[in-house]
C-alpha cells in the first residue's frame, strides 16, 4: 500500500474535518488532518477569504487535501490524480492553482494570461516572455516598491470588459534567489517569506493586491533576460506581440477567429514592448523612469528598433517533388499583421503564423503552383541566395502547409 | 505571349502589391501552430464535463511525412507544485503530429 493509498482509504472512512468555500469559484476545498495548510491558505491569500461550511456538497467540483505525520496528498478535480508527498507550501499551491483554474473555466471568455503584473503610477503593467525570462522573480521585487502593487506572478484574468483582475494570490518565489539580488531585496524576501518549502517560497508582502482588485491593462512587456546588458526598451513587431498573447493565453477562446480578434483588439489598446535586461535593480529602474510619469512612454527613454525575432523554427526539409502543383484551401482565413501573416480554418482551433516570405509564398499560391514556380518568382528578389536554397525553402513551406491541411495538391 | 509568361507577370505583380522588397535581407519561411483551445481540449486526461465545444473535424488521412518539430510549448495551467521527488508528476506538450496536447513525465 503506498502512501497516497494508505492515507486516502484512511480519510475515506473519517472524511474531511474542515470544508471550505472561496467566493467567486465553485470548487469546495476539503481538508483530513491538514490544519497547517488551511493556515497556509490564509497567509498567502489576500482578500481571497473562504466560508467553512459543515459538509461536502457532493454537486461541486472538489480539491482534497489530505495530512498524515506533515505531509499532505492533494487530489485535483481538475487533474484527475492526486499529487503525493507534499509539504504545506505544496500543498497550498496544489488548492491554490485549483481556485484560480476554476475562477477561469467558470468565467467563458476570460482570457488567463500567462504573466506577471503589478500597478504603478495608476497603470497595470502586465510582464511575460518566455520560461526563465525573470517574471517571477521581477513580481517579487515589485513587492518591495511602496507605490506598486503586485496583481499576479503566474496568470492574470481579463475580463471581456477589458479589465484585469487581482487574484489575490501572493508571489511564489524561486529559491534560491538569483546570486545578483541586492541585501535589500534578500531582507524584504526573509522579512515576509510566508509558505515554504526547499524550492519556492511564497512572499507574503503587503502590497499584493487583495482578491478582485481590477484595472485596465495599460502596458504588456516581454521580457527578454540576457547576459550582461543594459537594461532597454525595444518595440516588438505586431505579428510577435500577438504571437506572445496566442501562445501565453491559458484559456479557451472557442474559435481561432475569436482568438485573433479578441487579442487583437486587446493589443491596439494598449502599450507593447520588449524589455531586454540582465540585472533585476536596472529593469525596475527603467521601468519606473519610463512609466512613471504623465506620458504612455516618458519622452527621455529612447526605444529601440524591433529586434530580430526569436520565435522561428526552422521548418524540415521537405521529401516532396518540388513539381508537385499546390492550392490553397478556399476555407482559409489570412490576416496580415505587419508584414507576416495569420492562417486559419473555421472549426479548427488552431492558428498558424507565418513570417513575411511565408506570407509572400501563401500570396503567391492566389494561382496554384509549385515550389519551382514560386521560388523562380523570389528569386528576383533574393538575387544572393542560392536557387536550390531557395527551392528547398519554399517546398519545406508547402510541406508543412499542406501536412496542416492549408494547401492541397492538384491531381 | 505564352501562358507561363503571364502567369510569371501575375505573379511579380502579386508579390510587387506585398511590397516586398528587392533585396531585401533573407528569413527562411516560417509557420508555427498555436491551439487557441484549453490545453485538456485535445487530451484523453480529465477535465469533469464543461461546456461542450464544437469538435474538430475530421481531415482525410494524408500519406505519413516526417514529422515537424515541435513549437515552444504553451503554458497549460495555474503553477502547480512538484511532488515529494521534485518533478511535477507529468507535464503538457503539444505533438503536432497529433495535434493533441499530451501529458508526459517530465524528465528530472
Amino acid at each position: 500500500m503506498t502512501f497516497g493509498t494508505k492515507i486516502r482509504s484512511e480519510a475515506a472512512t473519517s472524511g474531511p474535518d474542515t470544508v471550505l468555500r472561496f467566493p467567486d469559484v465553485d470548487v469546495q476545498v476539503a481538508l483530513t488532518q491538514a490544519a497547517p495548510v488551511a493556515d497556509a491558505l490564509g497567509t498567502v491569500l489576500r482578500g481571497w477569504v473562504p466560508d467553512q461550511v459543515a459538509a461536502i456538497d457532493p454537486d461541486m467540483r472538489q480539491t482534497s487535501v489530505i495530512g498524515t505525520k506533515g505531509l499532505y496528498a492533494a487530489r485535483s478535480s481538475y487533474l484527475g490524480e492526486t499529487i503525493e508527498g507534499l509539504g504545506v507550501a505544496g500543498a497550498a499551491c496544489a488548492v491554490i492553482a485549483d481556485l484560480a483554474e476554476d475562477y477561469f473555466s467558470t468565467r467563458p471568455g476570460c482570457l488567463a494570461l500567462h504573466c506577471a503584473a503589478f500597478r504603478f503610477n495608476d497603470r497595470l503593467i502586465a510582464m511575460t516572455g518566455p520560461s526563465r525570462a525573470g517574471k517571477s522573480t521581477l513580481a517579487a521585487r515589485v513587492t518591495l516598491e511602496n507605490d506598486m502593487m503586485l496583481f499576479c506572478d503566474d496568470v492574470l484574468p481579463l475580463l471581456p470588459t477589458g479589465d484585469a483582475v487581482g487574484l489575490g494570490i501572493a508571489p511564489r518565489l524561486r529559491l534560491p534567489l538569483p546570486v545578483a539580488c541586492t541585501d535589500a531585496f534578500r531582507t524584504h524576501v526573509a522579512n515576509h517569506k510566508g509558505p515554504s518549502d526547499a524550492r519556492y517560497a511564497y512572499l507574503c508582502a503587503p502590497n499584493v493586491a487583495p482578491h478582485s482588485t481590477s484595472a485596465p491593462l495599460s502596458v504588456l512587456l516581454i521580457l527578454d533576460r540576457r547576459d550582461d546588458t543594459p537594461a532597454r526598451l525595444h518595440h516588438v513587431a505586431e505579428d510577435e506581440a500577438l504571437h506572445f498573447l496566442l501562445s501565453q493565453n491559458m484559456a479557451d477562446l472557442q474559435t481561432a477567429d475569436a482568438a485573433f480578434h479578441r487579442l487583437s483588439a486587446l493589443l491596439s489598446g494598449i502599450t507593447c514592448l520588449r524589455l531586454v535586461y540582465a540585472d533585476l535593480e536596472e529593469a525596475l529602474a527603467l521601468i519606473r523612469h519610463a512609466f512613471g510619469g504623465s506620458e504612455a512612454v516618458n519622452p527621455d527613454v529612447a526605444i529601440g528598433p524591433v529586434l530580430p525575432k526569436v520565435l522561428t523554427t526552422p521548418l524540415p526539409l521537405s521529401d516532396m517533388s518540388p513539381d508537385l502543383i499546390w492550392s490553397r484551401q478556399p476555407d482559409v482565413t489570412m490576416q496580415t499583421k505587419g508584414d507576416a501573416a495569420f492562417l486559419w480554418q473555421p472549426g479548427i482551433q488552431m492558428i498558424w503564423h507565418m513570417n513575411q516570405l511565408g506570407l509572400a509564398i501563401w500570396t503567391l499560391l492566389e494561382i496554384p503552383g509549385s515550389a519551382h514556380d514560386i521560388a523562380e518568382v523570389l528569386a528576383d528578389h533574393f538575387p544572393d541566395q542560392d536557387k536550390a536554397g531557395l527551392i528547398a525553402d519554399v517546398n519545406a513551406l508547402l510541406q508543412a502547409l499542406a501536412r496542416d491541411g492549408l494547401i492541397v495538391a492538384e491531381d | 505571349m505564352a501562358k507561363t509568361d503571364k502567369t510569371m507577370i501575375t505573379r511579380r505583380n502579386l508579390l510587387a502589391k506585398l511590397g516586398l522588397a528587392t533585396g531585401a535581407a533573407y528569413v527562411a519561411p516560417t509557420l508555427m501552430g498555436m491551439d487557441t483551445a484549453s490545453a485538456s481540449t485535445g487530451s484523453a486526461a480529465s477535465r469533469p464535463s464543461g461546456p461542450s465545444r464544437p469538435s474538430r473535424p475530421s481531415r482525410p488521412s494524408r500519406p505519413s511525412r516526417p514529422s515537424r518539430p515541435s513549437g515552444p510549448s504553451r503554458p497549460s495551467r495555474p503553477s502547480r507544485p512538484r511532488n515529494a521527488a521534485g518533478q511535477r508528476a507529468f507535464d503538457w506538450r503539444w505533438d503536432p503530429a497529433t495535434m493533441r496536447w499530451v501529458r508526459v513525465t517530465p524528465t528530472p
